[in-house]
């Protein structure tokens, strides 16, 4: 991807806290603990993690599909979070989501067609006697055929399926689309056929895309930038290239050198983890990574390290002072 | 292998449906193969039909007592018996009761109110019962709460009870209308009856739906429909209740066999649709004395309504068999 002149910012999340209510009595669950990040326009950020890291739930907020505890999300300058009524349709036009599990994101009871008909009629993107033609288009765009449009969910494979999840998101031209893990739950060479599928419909489109994985080779295909998520904090955040090449933070490290390499000679250094994620319920004190490090030190357990670089480790600082 | 020769595939191929298209209709299909299933319809659909078709069954009037309908020594006619009636020659198939009235007849009048007041309960309990269950499993919160504790006290108090005394409080007469250019007259109880049932008997289907709807509401297409910006109705009407609905149809199968059995209870214990008009459950009272003298006068309602009941739950089980092939029979 070429580096254009700088975009202005279609999307910026600050210190955004999502919470859940835990359990009776009990403390709210902080499923999103505060994340911050920008998108400029026609730009793509891939944001990885763990299950269970809050990623997905930062897609969701970001919709308004799940309330937020704190913090600012802008789309195109406008406070998303204040809106309602007639501003919350809008932003509904304007950002999209593609859900993670084709077989759950399609109603079983409504053929292609209804389902693609619904956001072009609701937000008017088509008269009622122009839908065939505009679900016609729509499924051309994602590489399905216009005969198709009368046939049922069940009807369809993943990877079909997941065509038509895109193209119903795609059907209000929206600016900017949440890809919530799009091909997690797809067999490989499938989900290389919809990485394409998104990359040229962004292409074509000029979307914006907050790209959510956990399988950091698939990000690595279509991010400009890459933010890496652990227990609701972005623990890393740069440049793709910068990231994949010399990872900064201990946990990125960690999770690059699980990434299966192409080439079986290839030496291969894995940093095996221990233990599990914690529970939100009871984040661990100082750097919520220090029970897992293999680099843990001195401050780790006391003192929540602050974000140098986009890297928040107390490495970072350790390594500027010596 | 090449990963590099994948990640280059272009996107844009068409991509061949993997599976041929499914007829639509397959939930009739696997309906028609289950013999159970057949049954239970044949069975209902016939009841419905002989209920429809009474006046064209019998020429003779269900609450007329005919003098020559009992023996010289004034008991009941067994079935089968031939007699000239008002001139005509006719066969009593199923025998007269003690008041010289013929069986068939009342049986085939009888099931106008069995099953219709069976099937508006059900209605009424299903109307009900799935408003309170959508609503509780879709806005969740303090709508749930209130709701479902409502639902947990109803079911504390025994449906039959609740339903006698309902009965009881509620007005009692006839109803007279005009209808395809004829004057005609309906029992009151007629409409307490499916009423009083319908109210008491909703707390299970509201429980059931509130569950499915919790699945579906989770589901996410749900998510998707709101993202799309569908307000609340349109999401509960296009989007969950129509895959709640296949539990509602098994549900309603289910509750038309239990309002059936509630109706003849109530019409056993005097509380149904007023003398002379025949209801299953009167019929079963009437003959209870005669059980060992003219044992046909019990027998016929009461193996209409086996048989009734049978067939609502046959269909009710093949209906969910049918409608979710994945769940395997219960026995």
């Amino acid at each position: 991807m070429s580096q254009p002149v700088q975009q202005p910012v279609l999307l910026r999340v600050t210190d955004l806290v999502v919470e859940y209510p835990g359990r009776a009595g009990g403390p709210p669950l902080r499923a999103v603990d505060g994340i911050s990040f920008a998108i400029p326009r026609g730009r793509t950020l891939g944001l990885v993690g763990e299950s269970g890291c809050g990623k997905s739930t930062t897609g969701r907020a970001i919709l308004r599909l799940t309330p937020t505890a704190r913090g600012a999300v802008t789309l195109d300058g406008r406070d998303v979070l204040a809106l309602h009524g007639g501003g919350l349709f809008e932003l509904r036009r304007r950002a999209q989501i593609v859900f993670q599990d084709p077989f759950s994101s399609l109603n079983p009871r409504l053929t292609v067609l209804s389902t693609l008909a619904e956001p072009l009629l609701l937000h008017r993107r088509a008269a009622r006697r122009e839908v065939r033609d505009r679900v016609a288009v729509l499924l051309e765009q994602v590489g399905l055929t216009p005969d198709m449009m009368h046939r049922y969910p069940s009807q369809f494979s993943g990877g079909q399926r997941q065509r038509i999840g895109i193209a119903r998101a795609l059907a209000v031209e929206p600016e900017l689309l949440i890809c919530d893990e799009p091909v997690s739950a797809l067999d490989v060479t499938v989900q290389a056929q919809i990485v394409n599928l998104l990359r040229d419909l962004q292409e074509q489109l000029e979307l914006t895309l907050l790209f959510i994985a956990h399988d950091l080779s698939v990000v690595r295909h279509i991010s400009d930038e890459v933010a890496v998520m652990y227990l609701g904090r972005i623990v890393e955040h740069g440049p793709g290239d910068r990231v994949y090449e010399t990872p900064r933070h201990p946990y990125t490290q960690a999770l690059l050198s699980a990434v299966p390499k192409p080439d079986p000679e290839a030496p291969r250094d894995r940093i095996l983890l221990t233990g599990d994620v914690p529970s939100p319920s009871d984040v661990p004190s100082g750097c919520r990574f220090h029970p897992r490090c293999p680099q843990v030190f001195g401050p780790c357990a006391e003192v929540d390290p602050p974000v140098v670089d986009g890297v928040a480790c107390h490495l970072m600082g350790e390594s500027q002072s010596t | 292998m090449g990963c590099g020769k994948l990640w280059a595939m272009s996107s844009t191929d068409t991509v061949a449906a993997h599976t041929a298209p499914q007829p639509p209709d397959s939930v009739w299909r696997r309906l028609r193969r289950d013999p159970q299933a057949l049954c239970g319809l044949v069975l209902v659909s016939g009841f419905i039909l002989l209920a429809v078709a009474a006046p064209l069954l019998t020429p003779l009037n269900s609450s007329t007592q005919y003098p020559e309908g009992l023996t010289a020594t004034g008991m009941p006619m067994p079935p089968g018996t031939t007699l000239t009636v008002g001139g005509a020659r006719h066969t009593f198939w199923l025998g007269s009761d003690t008041l010289g009235r013929d069986l068939l007849t009342r049986l085939l009048f009888g099931a106008r109110f069995s099953l219709s007041i069976g099937l508006l309960a059900m209605a009424t309990a299903i109307g009900v019962g799935a408003l309170v269950g959508l609503s509780a499993g879709y806005y969740r919160g303090r709508v749930e709460f209130v709701l479902m504790r409502l639902t947990d006290v109803m079911l504390t108090v025994p449906a039959l009870i609740l339903a006698i005394a309902l009965v009881a409080v509620m007005p009692r007469g006839s109803l007279h209308f005009h209808l395809l250019g004829a004057e005609r007259e309906l029992p009151r109880e007629l409409i307490n009856m499916f009423v009083v049932i319908g109210l008491v008997s909703w707390t299970g289907v509201a429980r059931v739906v509130r569950s499915e709807t919790l699945r579906v509401s989770a589901m996410e297409f749900v998510q998707a429909a709101r993202a799309l910006g569908c307000g609340h109705a349109r999401v509960l009407f296009r989007h969950v209740l129509p895959n709640v609905l296949p539990t509602i149809v098994v549900l309603a199968s289910l509750g038309a066999a239990g309002a059936i059995v509630m109706d003849a209870g109530l019409s056993y214990l005097g509380l149904g649709v007023r003398p002379p008009h025949p209801t299953w459950g009167k019929m079963i009272a009437d003959g209870q004395p005669y059980l060992v003298t003219a044992p046909w006068m019990i027998l016929a309602p009461g193996l209409a309504v086996v048989l009734v009941v049978l067939g609502f739950n046959l269909l009710g089980q093949g209906l969910q068999n049918a409608l979710d092939p994945n769940r395997r029979e219960r026995t």
